[in-house]
């Protein structure tokens, strides 16, 4: 959608987001709204990508906070 | 009738904004995605008229200035999401206008009846203008609704927007032609202890017990 294409590549936008958060298996998970500040994206789609990122399995949640997965490093360097 | 309606429905001041996933110029997006901002979410009837591309550049011309208020824009329009890139393309090569917010592809009218948007005297397949204030927690602040013919004020949407956040930082009430910088008004005494002290209080302002203004405060 927003942030994945129909091929599963990321959209600019959605690259944006994904690089913005921490890797996979970092100590320090980020909050939305500190993923808004950092990637420079609207609090709402901030929020927006953080969903269809979770369905898709590029990010995982942990107390409403944020990392990228095993997956999204595989999709970041397609 | 009772409180039960049937058809579609029309949301209320002071209460929840109804919730709604949408799909949009820029994905899906829920209205819960913008809690803790306030968000003005308003529809046009059709993509591709002109006085709705007037507006369209209006709220271009004010979104830096809501910005600044930290208030989002949405649209809606009872038209596909092709439409409506098409039509942001169009609005940026014809008008020179790069329109930054994101807009309700509606096409089923979910939102547009959940928000009572259709107004059957004078379309039944599209909405009309309808402006929804909703403020940070999600309550629905302000609704305003034009006919088809008729442009909406961008001054005046300011407007609104400036005397609610001041209601909410300062307690206040905006009387009417109320501007930035103009005074403002003490919410009237609840009960007739209210009123005695209100009376003995001797602000410059009072005209009577109900009616007291004062210099708009400022941090």
């Amino acid at each position: 959608m927003a942030c994945i294409n129909p091929d599963g590549s990321l959209t600019p936008s959605g690259r944006r987001v994904l690089l913005a958060l921490p890797g996979p298996g970092s100590a320090e998970p980020m909050t939305i709204d500190a993923l808004s500040t950092k990637s420079g994206v609207p609090i709402y789609r901030a929020r927006a990508s953080i969903r269809e990122f979770l369905g898709a399995g590029l990010v995982s949640e942990d107390s409403f906070l944020y990392r990228r997965t095993a997956a999204a490093e595989t999709v970041l360097e397609a | 009738m009772t409180d039960e309606q049937t058809g579609p429905s029309m949301p209320r001041l002071g209460q929840p904004a109804p919730d709604f996933e949408a799909l949009t110029s820029h994905g899906v997006i829920r209205l819960s995605d913008y809690r803790d901002r306030w968000l003005i979410l308003f529809s046009h009837p059709a993509d591709f008229t002109p006085v709705c591309t007037t507006e369209f550049i209006g709220f271009t011309d004010i979104y830096p200035q809501l910005q600044e208020r930290e208030v989002d824009l949405l649209g809606l329009s009872i038209d596909s999401v092709y439409s409506h890139i098409a039509w942001v393309r169009n609005i940026k090569e014809k008008m020179g206008v790069d329109v930054p917010f994101p807009i309700i592809a509606d096409l089923d009218r979910k939102v547009a009846e959940l928000y009572g948007m259709i107004m059957p005297g004078e379309s039944k397949t599209e909405a009309a203008r309808c402006v929804f204030i909703i403020d940070p927690k999600g309550t629905l602040r302000a609704m305003i609704y034009y006919p088809m013919s008729c442009g909406r004020n961008m001054a005046e949407i300011l407007r609104v927007i400036d005397a609610l956040q001041l209601a909410d930082r300062f307690g206040v009430a905006t009387p009417a032609n109320w501007t930035p910088g103009a005074d403002v008004i003490l919410p009237a005494p609840m009960t007739q202890e209210m009123a005695e002290v209100r009376l003995g209080e001797g602000l410059p302002g009072m005209k009577d017990w109900y009616f007291t203004k004062k210099p708009q405060p400022s941090e």
